[in-house]
């Protein structure tokens, strides 16, 4: 069964139309790149996921239900969104890390600090002590910080948008090892120029003449 | 209670008279401030003419009709300066900054009149209308520092509150630092003035009640009473018009509305 169904579904911007298409689904375990030149749409489709963006014609599903029907906010939890240039809440990179103790929805989760310096390690980021200032940080860090945090919050899916945009080559492959190739969060819905990142997701969307064009392959 | 004495009319032109020092001052300096200045002045004497004579009936006639309208008409002012003020174009605004400060205002005031100095009537205007006002003024401005803060900062971190939001925060989560931060800002001025009252000045009204006769142990019970009704009223009507702002400014789905 599908994670995510999108039925008839038609967007558009400041009165005009972004896009338009009949049907895309997917499924567990799926990792998806959302393709296509610049100010065509790619995060507006990518917001579609957890409702940050809703279309004017038709219905997102996720596990059979219509989004705005359920609790969004819990959907959102569980499909946690991370930004092309991450907004890192302060001062310290502890404080990043356990300020989401200040939402309901992490009320139980036990922020587990082996596994953030596990983590830190795979995302060559062991230098990065918790008392670091987060306003010292570089964009690549604080890009690869997010994934980390995103990571630890076990998500069903994760939303990336242009996640290696702040990184060089070596950093690209670390990301790509750890979030494409892993399995630390099965389904991955992304968008990204870079040809690396491209090649290891199985399922690509480009947007182009308003509309999507689904390309499947097995990895 | 001996009256205060009356400034007779000749002495109200000594009192124009004094304006000559400024004026001499700019024309020195050559400070061109004459415009805002005589427009000021006009509209100051004006304006004060008309409330005193206004006053003079209100408080006559004492009727609980009349006097209510001139309640509710002070609120809408207020309302309608903070408008102006924050330049917020939003609809519905209006009404619920009028009722934020309603709500605050009506609960300290009937308190004040009900239960603490308690006039006969206690809907009696002389003591109704001075004090709505000065309640009333003093809401006026933390409401317009509350949501003008609030707007400014939410519009200017939409990135940060939506980084709580797509980690799965509530509205109120996600939106809880920048209230916070909007409250305090609106509450620190009364704050601010409490701490000094006394030390660097006299404050207006009890500078008024000792000329007009009151013993000065008097005059502070009025003026420590009237500083913790303003604080208290802040503390509503800027928290009310926060959540009723933040009601109109973010969907349910918690994406911040922009026009």
């Amino acid at each position: 069964m599908s994670l995510f169904s999108f039925n008839k579904i038609y967007v558009e911007k400041n009165n005009s139309i972004l896009f338009s298409f009949d049907q895309l689904n997917i499924y567990p375990g799926d990792k998806v790149v959302i393709i296509g030149l610049s100010g065509i749409g790619k995060t507006t489709l990518l917001k579609l996921f957890n409702g940050m963006e809703f279309p004017q014609k038709g219905e997102v599903l996720y596990k059979g239900e219509n989004i705005f029907n359920k609790n969004l906010f819990l959907l959102r939890r569980n499909v946690i969104f991370v930004e092309q240039e991450p907004f890192l809440n302060g001062p310290t990179v502890k404080d990043f890390f356990y300020y989401i103790k200040n939402f309901s929805a992490y009320k139980n989760f036990l922020i587990d600090e082996k596994e953030i310096f596990n983590l830190l390690k795979l995302f060559s980021l062991d230098y990065i002590s918790f008392d670091r200032k987060i306003d010292s940080l570089s964009g690549g860090e604080k890009q690869r910080l997010a994934l980390i945090r995103a990571i630890l919050l076990k998500p069903e899916v994760l939303l990336l948008d242009e996640p290696t945009s702040a990184l060089d080559k070596k950093n690209t492959e670390v990301v790509i090892n750890n979030i494409l190739k892993s399995n630390f969060v099965n389904t991955i819905i992304s968008v990204s120029h870079n040809l690396s990142w491209i090649k290891n997701c199985n399922v690509e969307i480009e947007i182009a003449k308003k509309t999507i064009n689904i390309q499947k392959r097995d990895l | 209670m001996n009256g205060v004495i009356d400034i007779s009319l000749i002495s109200m032109i000594t009192v124009f008279l004094m304006l000559a020092f400024p004026i001499i001052l700019f024309i020195i300096n050559k400070i061109n401030i004459f415009k805002e200045f005589i427009i000021a002045i006009l509209r100051m004497t004006i304006q004060l003419v008309v409330i005193g004579f206004l006053l003079q009936y209100l408080f006559k006639l004492n009727f609980l009709w009349l006097t209510t309208i001139w309640f509710l008409l002070m609120i809408f002012v207020a309302d309608y300066n903070v408008i102006k003020r924050t330049k917020i174009n939003i609809k519905g605004f209006l009404f619920i900054n009028y009722l934020s400060i309603f709500i605050g205002v009506t609960i300290i005031l009937g308190l004040i009149l009900i239960v603490i100095i308690k006039p006969k009537p206690f809907w009696d205007a002389k003591y109704l209308i001075p004090l709505a006002g000065m309640l009333t003024g003093n809401s006026m401005n933390a409401n317009s520092l509350a949501i003008e803060r609030f707007y400014k900062t939410i519009l200017n971190n939409k990135k940060e509150y939506y980084s709580y939001l797509s980690l799965g925060a509530t509205i109120e989560e996600a939106s809880h630092k920048f209230i916070v931060e909007s409250y305090k800002a609106s509450l620190l001025p009364t704050i601010a003035t409490m701490t000094t009252v006394g030390i660097v000045s006299l404050p207006g009204m009890m500078t008024g009640q000792i000329l007009g006769g009151s013993t000065p142990l008097v005059a502070i019970k009025y003026q420590i009473m009237i500083m913790i009704a303003i604080f208290t009223v802040n503390s509503i009507s800027s928290l009310l018009i926060l959540l009723f702002s933040r009601k109109m400014l973010i969907s349910k789905n918690g994406i911040i509305i922009e026009k």
